[in-house]
């Protein structure tokens, strides 16, 4: 069973109001009660003694001239008044002068005590009254009356109370019923709405104002909490909405910008081949006139067409050293521009390594020689075959010897060859000016050869290493360089035995 | 032997022609790639040099019209270009070539280059 505590306030209210309204219905009847038993023995008392009072005044003559038989006659006349139960009459010497006993069988012993008080006693009233004549008092008239209708009268009050509470108890649940609502209605109407206001999120309803009791100012309240989470509720329901308008609006913003970006790479997409095809033409209009300049130069210095003397075989070779340059410069321009573009692809084959590394060092022997430098090469490996781009191996070897000799002016360049885990490793390494350490970052950028004085003694487009790195780099392998100003440097180049 | 060159500039083909004709070979020349497929119908020359950057009909597109040509689909044609892009190789020889010489010509090797082709 739910305790008290757990009970609805409805529950609660009629029990208190119910209880209550018993409580003082039962409080009023018992005081009623009482107050009726009060007035009753009161009633029943003075009754007593207006009763003793006229036996007494009859009871002078028979007292004052001694009969005894008169007395008795006196007495047997309380025959009439049925609570009367026993009677005696004491005379002066308070000696018992007649007595009197409504049943015979149960005689009550009639004793002369001091007490003369009248009283009730256990269930029965005892009277006490003189027998006075002139001033003079002739003995006491005793009376022993039942008070038993007065109990009789105590029960049937009870009875009627406990009748009348019965029937009371019906009303007074139901004006409990009533009167409950009035304060338990405002709440559970304010529980509703605060449970279909919890669900429903609506913050726009108010209660209707009610009067200026605790209820009321709870409603007040509640209105006013209510105004305030409205007030919130539309303000985070603002921002949420400016939040999704942003986080729309940045949606089309990063679309717009993504398809800016697009037009843009588009355009420099198409740059780049208007680039290329810029650079396929015009390396083929460079090269078709520097064609006829090589070709023509190379049928004269044959002397087909005739015998030439020394100093025109001489000049005749100059010009065509000069278109040779002409055209390794039109070659590297064209090769960095192609990788730059991501045009150019890698003929990947298997080759023999020692075989190419020797075939160089034969092409550039005799530039060493020119220049009285020692070319020395030695293979340190037992690998003979690598799959790799043969002739872009070639062209970075031939760039890095040619550089070697051409920035050293005594001494050697060594080709160096070795492998170690799956790579190999090929070092170039001179005896010549050296590179200077602030020139070192920007050696293998596109147009940085070293010294701008030198530049005019060692010609060259100085876009030799920056394709070096380029190629190495797409045929994953890598290129270095070390060097002390002066005294030479090194250059190591690795790349995979296999791509 | 009768070799035929198309050739737009000028002086490489005063070249050409020169260096052909000082080994003995006589040559056609030709300056259009139209003028070429022309002359290679009627002269039916016995292998072609062709130089593929020619303006309006290009050198591929000159192949193969060359080969759609009776009589002239096994003789040698030659592609003598400029090395510029990466694929132009391959592209001649799908268009028909089965020569290939780089430009600037060699003039000590070109006779040789040209004889493996032959």
């Amino acid at each position: 069973m739910r305790s008290f505590k757990d009970q609805t306030i409805k529950t609660k209210l009629v029990v208190i109001i119910t209880f209550a309204g018993i409580i003082s219905l039962v409080a009023g009847l018992v005081t009623y009660l009482v107050f009726d038993m009060l007035s009753i023995k009161q009633e029943m008392k003075k009754n007593a003694i207006l009763n003793a009072n006229l036996v007494a005044q009859y009871s002078v003559v028979p007292l004052l001239f001694d009969y005894k038989d008169e007395a008795r006659d006196v007495l047997a006349k309380l025959d009439a008044i049925p609570s009367v139960l026993d009677a005696c009459i004491f005379n002066a010497n308070n000696e018992i002068f007649a007595s009197y006993h409504r049943n015979p069988d149960e005689k009550y012993s009639f004793q002369q005590n001091s007490k003369t008080k009248n009283g009730y006693s256990k269930g029965f009233l005892y009277i006490y009254h003189p027998v006075n004549y002139e001033g003079k008092n002739f003995g006491t008239l005793f009376f022993r009356i039942s008070a038993a209708a007065v109990n009789e009268k105590l029960v049937n009050n009870l009875l009627v109370m406990v009748i009348l509470i019965l029937i009371l108890i019906f009303p007074v649940i139901i004006i409990a019923n009533r009167l409950q609502k009035v304060i338990s209605s405002p709440v559970l109407k304010l529980a509703e709405l605060t449970a279909s206001i919890s669900q429903n999120q609506d913050f726009t309803i108010q209660l209707e104002a009610q009067g200026n009791d605790e209820v009321g100012i709870l409603y007040n309240q509640f209105n006013k909490m209510l105004s305030q989470l409205l007030k919130w509720k539309n303000e985070r329901d603002h921002a949420e909405k400016e939040l999704i308008f942003n986080s729309d609006h940045l949606e089309e913003l990063v679309k717009m910008r993504t398809a800016e970006l697009e037009r843009e790479k588009e355009n420099a997409q198409s740059a780049d081949k208007l680039k290329s095809a810029f650079l396929a033409t015009m390396s083929h209009e460079l090269r078709t006139p520097l064609n006829s300049i090589i070709g023509f130069t190379g049928i004269l210095m044959q002397e087909h067409p005739g015998p030439l003397n020394s100093e025109q075989k001489k000049q005749l070779g100059m010009a065509q050293q000069s278109a040779r340059h002409l055209l390794s410069l039109i070659n590297d321009i064209l090769d960095i521009s192609k990788i730059e573009a991501g045009q150019l692809q890698m003929n990947i084959h298997t080759f023999n390594l020692p075989d190419l590394i020797n075939k160089v060092s034969e092409t550039m022997n005799p530039f060493a020689e020119k220049k009285n430098l020692r070319l020395i090469t030695s293979i340190n490996t037992d690998i003979q075959d690598i799959t790799s781009d043969k002739l872009r191996i070639q062209q970075i070897l031939l760039n890095l010897v040619n550089n070697a000799i051409k920035f050293t002016e005594s001494g050697s360049v060594s080709i160096e060859c070795s492998d170690s885990d799956q790579s190999f490793t090929v070092r170039i390494i001179d005896t010549g000016i050296g590179i200077e350490e602030k020139q070192m970052d920007n050696l293998f950028k596109p147009f940085s050869q070293i010294d701008t004085g030198l530049s005019r003694k060692h010609e060259g487009s100085g876009l030799g290493l920056s394709i070096c790195k380029k190629l190495l780099e797409l045929l994953n392998g890598s290129i270095e360089v070390e060097s002390e100003s002066g005294k030479g440097s090194t250059f190591t180049v690795k790349f995979p035995i296999s791509n | 032997m009768k070799i035929q060159i198309i050739e737009d500039n000028i002086q490489n083909m005063y070249m050409l022609t020169y260096l052909l004709e000082s080994h003995d070979y006589t040559v056609i020349q030709s300056f259009t790639g139209k003028d070429g497929i022309e002359k290679a119908r009627s002269e039916m020359p016995d292998a072609i040099l062709l130089d593929i950057q020619l303006p309006e009909m290009d050198g591929y597109a000159v192949a193969r019209a060359l080969r759609a040509i009776e009589g002239l689909k096994r003789i040698p044609i030659i592609a003598v270009t400029s090395y510029a892009m990466t694929g132009d190789k391959e592209k001649a020889f799908e268009s028909g070539a089965t020569g290939y010489i780089e430009k600037p010509i060699d003039p000590d090797t070109f006779i040789t280059q040209m004889k493996t082709y032959l």
